[in-house]
């Protein structure tokens, strides 16, 4: 049978709706001659997918290059597969994502980072996946890099440029962000940092601080000591000023706070919370949301800061012990001393 | 059975700078009150002991008192036997909180003796003195600490002195058990006796706040099970 027969056969039976047989009496008539213009633009609409509708209209082309029609068709073909492609992509990421999430949780580190990463291959622009390596990534720069770019997807917002800030300020003191790690209780890593510290600082001063460090680090590794978190410390810590003058106060007030009222008493209590909390703040070393407030310091904080720290909350502890010893003072003034008992 | 010293080394700090402090204030307060004082101890005392009756009323020194009340004693011997004690107990304790933290649990344990005291013994115009309250504070703070530390203690086995390493608990629990009797008589009796045993249950019973005073590592440690 010639192949315009053919060609003729098929093309009715297109019309009629008969897309299968059409499709394969096309095929044929492609197979003996490849250079059938017509037939590459009816099989271009009875192809199932929209790569083999490219191919055959990317074929109508080559034979004539002219054909307007097929080229129009062809760019809508290509658009709607990079929006399908996209949106596969999308889908997969947030798989991917999701899948990084849950290794994340169980602390699987490794593999939740090969997971963002991949997530990332498919859409490049996925914040999520970019807070997540900055949060979980072990490597600062890795972190840093990857909070940039979700700070240049959304610069408002405020909870990754302060990361980011905290991150960079931890870049430029790596003592300081050994010791975070050490709080955190990674020990591994923050043995890690000091190392390399370490091995930068040899012959130098600061080398047998480091040294140290590393000693202790690795003592505290072998007796397996329990973590305990920077916060729940400085709370524990708080606790103890007060305790000392809530007790002073009560044997001032007769061991009944209700007979005796001393108004400044209860007044100093607050004072003396806040003095010991300053204390404790001063001592344990962790990035406090109070250091980034009102030194505007992330991380640890300075020195400086804690010398401040400490000394404000010195003399919040002290007045109020001093109120109470000059009101014992008074009080003595005006003593009667009782006869000795016989 | 007299405990002379603690025979572990410290692990945080180089020397107990606040228990020798203490130390020294105690002898010299007992100085004042030998060569200044006198004969005329009672109005001293008075002033700056504490006394149930007068703490209970809201008069005298109140807050003051309680605290001068920990630096005065009564005799030589009351002021060498809570030195020794001092020493020997305070000085790890200091170790693990730090000097500042140290000097605060030891007026909270003072101050919880007199609390104790002053509950039980209300009536009371006999002034209480003597850091053995705080003492007993710092016993108890030790046995928490250091369940399994050992004191070199001098004893007398038919006269003649031995001075063995005892676990910390039996020093500790031998001075403790020594005060029941006495405090369960005072309650019974309501009579006053020239030793404060009550002072010395409250003091020993507050030894639960050094939770709160210990080092953040110290405390890392103490939860974990390990040597403190």
């Amino acid at each position: 049978m010639a192949s315009a027969e053919v060609l003729q056969r098929a093309i009715q039976s297109a019309r009629a709706g008969r897309k299968v047989e059409a499709r394969d009496l096309l095929l044929q008539i492609v197979e003996v001659d490849p250079r059938n213009e017509m037939a590459w633009m009816w099989l271009s609409g009875l192809v199932d997918t929209l790569e083999d509708r490219m191919i055959a209209c990317e074929n109508v082309l080559t034979i004539n290059p002219a054909n307007e029609k097929v080229r129009a068709y062809l760019t809508e073909l290509q658009r709607q597969y990079k929006s399908s492609l996209v949106q596969k992509n999308v889908t997969d990421a947030i798989d991917l994502f999701n899948r990084a999430r849950v290794y994340a949780e169980r602390n699987d580190v490794d593999t939740a980072l090969r997971l963002a990463e991949q997530a990332l291959e498919k859409r490049e622009n996925y914040e999520e996946a970019w807070l997540l390596i900055g949060r979980i990534s072990p490597n600062l720069n890795q972190q840093i890099a990857a909070l940039e770019k979700a700070y240049k997807l959304n610069p408002s917002n405020a909870q990754t440029a302060s990361a980011l800030e905290q991150l960079r300020y931890l870049k430029s003191n790596p003592m300081g962000a050994a010791a975070r790690l050490e709080q955190l209780g990674k020990f591994e890593e923050a043995l890690k940092v000091y190392n390399e510290l370490a091995a930068k600082t040899k012959n130098s001063k600061e080398f047998d601080h480091i040294y140290k460090q590393i000693i202790r680090i690795e003592g505290l590794q072998n007796e397996k000591i329990r973590y305990v978190a920077p916060t729940s410390a400085i709370a524990r810590l708080t606790f103890a000023w007060p305790s000392l003058y809530l007790s002073l106060a009560l044997i001032q007030m007769g061991l009944n706070p209700f007979a005796h009222p001393a108004f400044y008493l209860w007044l100093g209590l607050p004072l003396v919370i806040v003095g010991s909390f300053l204390l404790s703040l001063a001592e344990v070393r962790s990035s406090h949301i109070v250091w980034q407030k009102l030194f505007g310091e992330h991380g640890d904080a300075s020195n400086f800061a804690r010398f401040l720290a400490a000394a404000a909350g010195w003399f919040l502890v002290i007045v109020p012990h001093v109120l109470l010893v000059l009101d014992s003072l008074n009080r003595l003034q005006n003593f009667k001393i009782p006869p000795m008992p016989l | 059975m007299l405990p002379l010293n603690d025979t572990e080394p410290n692990r945080y700090s180089f020397f107990p700078i606040m228990t020798v402090i203490l130390m020294i204030i105690n002898c010299f307060v007992f100085y004042i009150e030998i060569f200044v004082i006198g004969d005329n101890y009672w109005p001293f005392f008075m002033q700056y002991a504490a006394t149930p009756r007068l703490i209970l009323s809201a008069q005298g020194g109140g807050a003051l008192s309680n605290v001068t009340a920990m630096f005065l004693h009564g005799g030589l011997f009351h002021l060498l036997g809570n030195m020794l004690a001092l020493w020997v107990f305070g000085r790890r304790v200091e170790d693990a909180c730090g000097p500042w933290r140290f000097l605060a649990f030891y007026l909270l344990a003072g101050t919880w003796a007199h609390v104790l005291f002053v509950l039980v013994q209300s009536d009371s115009r006999i002034p209480g003195i003597g850091a053995s309250g705080a003492v007993f504070g710092l016993m108890g703070a030790y046995l928490l600490l250091y369940p399994g530390g050992r004191i070199r203690t001098l004893v007398f086995v038919s006269f003649v002195p031995l001075w063995p390493r005892i676990r910390a608990i039996w020093v500790v629990l031998y001075f403790v058990g020594i005060q029941i009797i006495p405090a369960i008589q005072i309650l019974l009796r309501k009579e006053d006796y020239s030793v404060n045993h009550w002072a010395h249950l409250g003091g020993f019973f507050s030894a639960v706040f050094i939770l709160l005073f210990l080092r953040p590592e110290a405390f890392a440690r103490y939860l974990s099970d390990t040597v403190v």
